[in-house]
């Protein structure tokens, strides 16, 4: 039974009508015909690298289409034992839940240092939004100079076919034997009566270019990214700043360096 | 309209009108300002269009929607501060705003991980179990969050309450 202090008490915190109708109308846009495969993403600079990355990683997947059997998409899922961690020293009990090895280095060698990490219940679902595996996605974050702007995610492969694969990447390196591939992704955030021009376009539909509605003003943003496999793991570095390929290179060949060590085998 | 809008009887806004009031409340307790508090709503219906996750029931969903709210909080909060910050104790967060009470005071005080069973229990009225249930935790996590969080609120109220 409900207790009358806290009803009125939380009946003091009220969603304003102008905010809640704006949110509604933000809804619908969203839900207009061909934009369920357009990326929209908030703007404000307070969303940072778990909000950004987890956004990204869906758009990846989500631009498959669906055949029966095959992967639509993949969202949050609600699973048991997920939660933040603020030291690599319960790495083996993230393992133990996750159900697979992680690498992830306390510091890197250009600086960027172990900030937090964040141990989460995920969904792979199909044409009828059946779920067909779920599974434990960890995510990194990494800062330097006060800057958490990387993050290194984590999940099992996913031995399951898509329809549409994901754009290709703008590279790709071998390194200790590993295949590294990387992608910058340009963003353009713009408000709601934005119309495309003719070079978003062109951009868009020469790939790794997205504009997203529904943002006060226009911005625009580089995010690129390096993902490998280790054993049956997927690494995806998410970097907010956009930098350029050999600086994601030599943050992973660590990565791969550090799982070799402990994986002589591999 | 979109295909996209309809979830089996009812459309993504109906589920929006008849959540986002509480959805809201538990974000406010959360963010403590109404500025974070509906961006984090949206973003949670964002997600909730955009995972296209299918219900058992309307239980789960609500469930859901408080679970993947929640998550945003949090991590919205993780980037508004530095390495060391506690984020179970971010009290410096704002001056209480207007609209709060002496108790929502002390609610908007306790560790995250409380809150959302808190407003389920106290203002909803949900049993231990459907709490459980509802938020896919075991329901001896429930009890013992339910029991730490009445005594850190009659901590910090004085003794006043009684619950």
């Amino acid at each position: 039974m409900s207790d009358r202090r806290f009803v009125d008490a939380y009946n003091r915190i009220e969603l304003d009508p102008a905010s809640a109708d704006r949110i509604r109308s933000r809804l619908e846009q969203e839900l207009l015909p061909g934009k369920e495969n357009e990326p929209s993403m908030k703007t404000r600079k307070i969303l940072r690298t778990a909000l950004i990355a987890a956004a990204i990683s869906v758009l990846l997947i989500t631009s498959a289409y669906a055949v029966s059997g095959v992967v639509r998409g993949t969202g949050t899922h609600i699973m048991k034992d997920t939660g933040s961690y603020d030291t690599l020293a319960d790495l083996p009990r993230v393992e133990k839940i996750a159900g697979y090895p992680v690498t992830a280095p306390e510091k890197f060698a250009n600086g960027y240092g172990f900030e937090e990490l964040y141990l989460g219940g995920e969904e792979a679902f199909g044409e009828n939004f059946e779920t067909l595996k779920e599974y434990y996605s960890v995510m990194v974050n990494y800062v330097r100079d006060g800057k958490s702007d990387l993050t290194l995610d984590l999940s099992p492969v996913l031995d399951l076919p898509t329809e549409r694969e994901a754009p290709a990447p703008t590279a790709a390196k071998e390194i200790r034997g590993v295949e590294v591939r990387y992608s910058r992704d340009h963003y353009k955030f713009v408000p709601p009566d934005y119309e495309k021009t003719e070079d978003d376009l062109a951009d868009e539909a020469a790939g790794h270019y997205y504009v997203s509605f529904g943002s006060d003003e226009i911005e625009e943003y580089d995010f690129s990214f390096a993902d490998f496999e280790l054993g049956d793991v997927k690494y995806v570095f998410h970097d907010q700043s956009g930098r350029d390929a050999d600086f994601l290179y030599e943050m992973a060949e660590e990565v791969i360096a550090a799982y070799q060590a402990e994986n002589p085998a591999a | 309209m979109s295909d996209a809008l309809q979830r089996g009887e009812r459309t993504v806004t109906d589920v929006y009108d008849e959540h986002a009031r509480m959805l809201y409340r538990i974000a406010f307790t959360y963010m403590k300002n109404r500025h974070d508090s509906e961006d984090a709503l949206q973003e949670c219906f964002l997600r909730y269009i955009r995972g296209k996750v299918v219900f058992a029931d309307p239980q789960h969903e609500k469930g859901w929607l408080i679970v993947t709210l929640t998550n945003i909080c949090r991590d919205m909060l993780k980037s508004k501060y530095r390495q060391h910050e506690n984020l179970d104790n971010h009290t410096d967060l704002a001056v209480p705003p207007p609209e709060t009470s002496a108790l929502m005071e002390a609610i908007l005080k306790l560790p995250d991980r409380y809150k959302a069973a808190i407003y389920l229990y106290y203002y909803e009225g949900y049993s231990v179990k459907e709490i459980a249930s509802m938020l896919r935790q075991p329901s001896n996590t429930v009890k013992t969050r339910l029991s730490r969080a009445r005594k850190l609120l009659k901590n910090e109220l004085g003794g006043d309450l009684d619950v």
